[in-house]
């Protein structure tokens, strides 16, 4: 199998393909077999007739081919969340190409062989090209299976056009990120930039129907070139052709550049000399006074990126509260397609209480604390919890940190109460954005529910982290992350299948997301004794873990 | 009672799962002593090591730091030791200063004069980025945060991993100093000339065991030395052959050259040479090594 670079990129990831594979397939058959629901739904049938088709776009639902099995399934499927998770999938696999190699020096080694730098590359991005031909293949399969069974009635061409898109949408934004890290060398700025370009590409694709002045820039989007002229219905269209040209653009010049790069310079490489002028920084007060404990330190680490993780949340609230306005004018209107919406449909989307959406804090909960806010908290403690504990460990610097005085326990519970503090920065600064949109778009939520949803929300991600650190005293960090989100999966299914399914609403109250959102949505209520449960796990998972981390050898 | 006894294990043995790190590990290093922890890689050197320091916990015997238990009494352990590990990892963003100030800080001690002093001595910029630094500047970096809180014991994982000889040297005048000062250090190295230069003594270990522990003096005794005497003319063979320390002699360069293997002292060789007009005399260097190389193998007998 380590025959060729080509070859070698693929068998690293023999194992991960099989996880991607898997639950792209899951997630495919999950939302086809809501299909049925939603046709034989009466109401969604008045809802969609009856209701002001720029209202549907902002729920990214067209009125003309919504209940059609080919419009279902690209708005539930190929609008957004099948170009998360390949766009997810390209990106790490353009960082892995070059930049990640360059920096952990790997590909000193690699170019240490008697192979061309364009092979190298070149091989690379057939890897990638076989590899997210493989993910885009799996929900096309498994429609295709579940075709008749659930009465789809799709046909094979839109199935193979919207497919294609789909791949070459992940070949247009893997292509950035190969491009900029062949450029830069550096995996977190080759990271950012695409998975940056491609929010932006979003952005200005999903809201050009809302803002005319997007209109323009909305024609540059990859996203609308992908779903242009309903792909799905349609078959291939100019869009495709872009998708080529933008995607080969991108690739060709990622090899050139390659081609002529000078590697690793971002690393310790180069000549001391040849970097000594502007690279010398003096130590700052601010280093001074947190450098003092493992806590300290820990918030020193994050001193800038907290403020992205809180902003970037930040102005999702923002947003949301900002388009409240108009739709408060159709808040009747509003009931009604809450009313016309199947329940079960929302339920899965961890909406329990679905007529709270035509009130402002039922709406903007919607967005942000029922939804994206979860997510973001989730993901920050388990990043926070790797690079924190995980990454600490298996690198040896524990060992150095444990060679100075400071006990295990102190140092366990020092980096816990850090990442408690940053969660709580976290909630502070959505906090205040709140009140100021609060104030801003005469939403009149309640002081103390804005305060005790951010709360709450701080302390979902903490709960998390509980389990996670708990975990990571008795397996791998790697397997502590990776069974921490399959527990954040489940409970999250648990809560809003369980809230309508017999058999699993016994087993709802095990779920922390029904300790936070329960069935009155975050921003609707006060502080519950969910939010004291979310506590209490977080607190006894870190007690867990300090406990076993006395007296447990250290890996290398 | 002073104490006299720096490191103390006795029968201490790690295994990971099924497959031994150190095996019945005896060990006593005096105070005042720089002891040479040698072998091969996977030896058993880090094991032992980070038993010490009780990042690992031993699966039977024990072992004793500055008199205290391993385990029980690992604060007070580390408060008085300094550390240098195998594979130094450390916080790339950080600057030296910042990460030095930082262990100063977990320490609770002042550090930052002696923290200067030992910087300037291995001229080393602390205003940099540790990512910014190459491999022997990295090394800096974890030697002077080993030794900027002025610890009673060192315990040094490869401690000359990547410094230019310059380094290396100015590195061997530190341990001088250290030991002057009647303070003690334990380093494990692959290397023997690194060893050679600033251990009293020295303990071998090959496959997971302590195979032998004695001065570097007696090694040397024990070492066979390849010495090659060029003579003005030719001379018998079979008169150096008969001296007791000599194992082998041969002579080439039709008799004028004499190629010979001695085991211990070379004082009989040389008086014996005396006899004789000499022209050259050549001893090959590290012939230490081979005693080394041959513990290494296997191939010396223990007894």
């Amino acid at each position: 199998m380590l025959r060729s670079v080509f070859a070698k990129d693929l068998w690293d990831r023999r194992r991960s393909m099989i996880w991607w594979v898997i639950g792209m397939g899951a997630l495919t058959a999950w939302l086809a077999a809501f299909y049925p629901v939603m046709r034989d739904s009466e109401a969604m049938k008045d809802f969609i007739n009856d209701f002001p088709p720029e209202m549907l776009a902002l729920f990214g639902i067209d009125p003309a081919t919504f209940l059609t099995g080919a419009g279902y399934v690209q708005t539930e499927m190929y609008s957004f969340v099948a170009p998360i998770i390949v766009i997810a999938f390209a990106v790490s696999v353009g960082v892995a190409a070059t930049s990640r190699e360059e920096s952990t020096g790997t590909m000193d080694m690699l170019l240490s062989n008697p192979i061309r730098r364009t092979t190298a590359i070149l091989q690379k991005l057939d890897s990638f090209a076989l590899l997210s031909f493989v993910i885009i293949l799996v929900p096309a399969v498994t429609l295709m299976a579940l075709n008749t069974p659930l009465g789809l009635k799709l046909n094979t061409g839109g199935i193979i056009a919207i497919s294609f898109g789909l791949w070459l949408l992940g070949m247009v934004f893997g292509g950035a990120t190969m491009l900029i890290g062949a450029f830069t060398g550096n995996p977190t700025v080759a990271g950012g930039a695409g998975a940056g370009f491609a929010v932006l590409a979003w952005v200005v694709g999903a809201f050009a129907e809302l803002f005319t002045w997007l209109e323009i820039p909305s024609k540059l989007s990859p996203f609308t070139w992908y779903l242009h002229d309903l792909p799905i219905i349609n078959g291939m269209s100019s869009g495709h052709v872009w998708l080529i040209i933008t995607a080969a653009a991108f690739l060709a010049g990622a090899t050139v550049l390659f081609a002529r790069r000078n590697i690793a310079t971002e690393q310790a490489v180069l000549p001391e000399r040849a970097k000594a002028g502007k690279r010398s920084t003096a130590t700052s007060p601010r280093a001074t006074a947190l450098l003092r404990s493992p806590f300290g330190k820990s918030l020193w680490d994050r001193r800038k990126s907290i403020w992205i993780w809180s902003l970037g949340l930040g102005t999702i609230l923002f947003a949301t509260f900002a388009a409240w306005p108009a739709l408060a004018g159709d808040s009747e209107a509003m009931a009604g397609v809450v009313e016309a919406f199947p329940k079960e449909l929302l339920a899965m989307f961890g909406l329990t209480d679905p007529t709270s959406l035509a009130t402002p804090q039922g709406f903007v909960s919607s967005r942000t604390y029922g939804s994206v806010g979860p997510i973001v908290l989730i993901v920050f403690t388990m990043t926070a919890m790797t690079s924190l504990v995980g990454r600490e460990e298996s690198t040896g610097r524990l060992d150095l940190v444990l060679s100075s005085t400071v006990p295990r326990r102190r140092l366990l519970a020092e980096k816990a109460a850090a990442i408690g503090v940053l969660s709580l920065i976290v909630a502070v600064v959505l906090f205040l954005i709140g009140l100021v949109s609060n104030a801003l778009y005469g939403t009149e939520i309640s002081l103390v529910n804005m305060l005790a949803s951010n709360v709450g929300l701080a302390l979902l991600g903490l709960c998390f982290w509980g389990i996670a650190v708990a975990l990571w005293s008795s397996v791998t960090p790697g397997a502590a992350v990776g069974i921490t989100s399959a527990v954040g999966v489940v409970a999250w299914f648990l809560n809003g299948l369980g809230s309508f399914i017999d058999v699993l609403s016994p087993f709802r109250w095990l779920s922390p997301f029904y300790w936070y959102l329960g069935d009155i949505v975050p921003l609707g209520k006060g502080f519950t004794f969910g939010y004291l449960a979310l506590a209490v796990v977080a607190l006894a998972g870190t007690a867990v873990a300090v406990m076993r981390f006395r007296s447990r050898d250290l890996a290398v | 009672m002073p104490l006299t006894t720096a490191i103390e294990t006795s029968g201490l043995t790690k295994f990971y799962g099924d497959s031994p790190g150190i095996i019945d590990l005896d060990l006593d290093v005096r105070v005042g002593e720089v002891f040479g922890f040698l072998g091969p890689n996977g030896a058993g050197k880090s094991t032992t090591i980070r038993c010490l320091m009780n990042f690992l916990f031993p699966t039977s015997g024990s072992a004793k730091v500055l008199g205290l238990d391993v385990v029980k009494d690992t604060i007070e352990i580390r408060r008085r030791t300094g550390y240098l590990p195998g594979e130094l990892a450390m916080y790339e963003p950080m600057t030296a200063r910042e990460f030095l100030l930082y262990f100063a800080n977990l320490r609770g001690v002042a550090a930052s004069k002696k923290m200067e002093e030992l910087a300037d001595r291995f001229d080393l910029d602390l205003d940099r980025k540790i990512k910014d630094y190459s491999t022997g500047n990295r090394q800096k970096v974890g030697l002077v945060n080993a030794f900027m809180h002025e610890p009673e014991l060192l315990i040094l994982d490869e401690p000359t991993g990547g410094l230019d000889p310059l380094m290396q040297q100015e590195f061997q005048e530190l341990i001088a100093e250290v030991r002057a000062e009647g303070r003690t250090v334990f380093l494990s190295s692959h290397i023997l000339p690194e060893v050679d230069r600033v251990a009293d003594r020295v303990g071998i270990v090959r496959d997971q065991r302590l195979i032998e522990v004695d001065t570097l003096e007696s090694f040397k005794a024990k070492a066979h030395r390849s010495i090659t005497i060029q003579f003005a003319d030719v001379v018998d063979a079979a008169t150096f052959a008969a001296i007791d320390n000599v194992t082998r002699a041969e002579s080439r360069n039709s008799g004028t050259v004499l190629s010979l293997t001695v085991q211990g002292d070379m004082d009989p060789v040389v008086k014996a040479a005396s006899a004789y007009d000499v022209v050259s005399i050549s001893t090959r260097a590290g012939e230490l090594e081979e005693v080394f190389l041959s513990y290494y193998a296997g191939t010396h007998d223990a007894s």
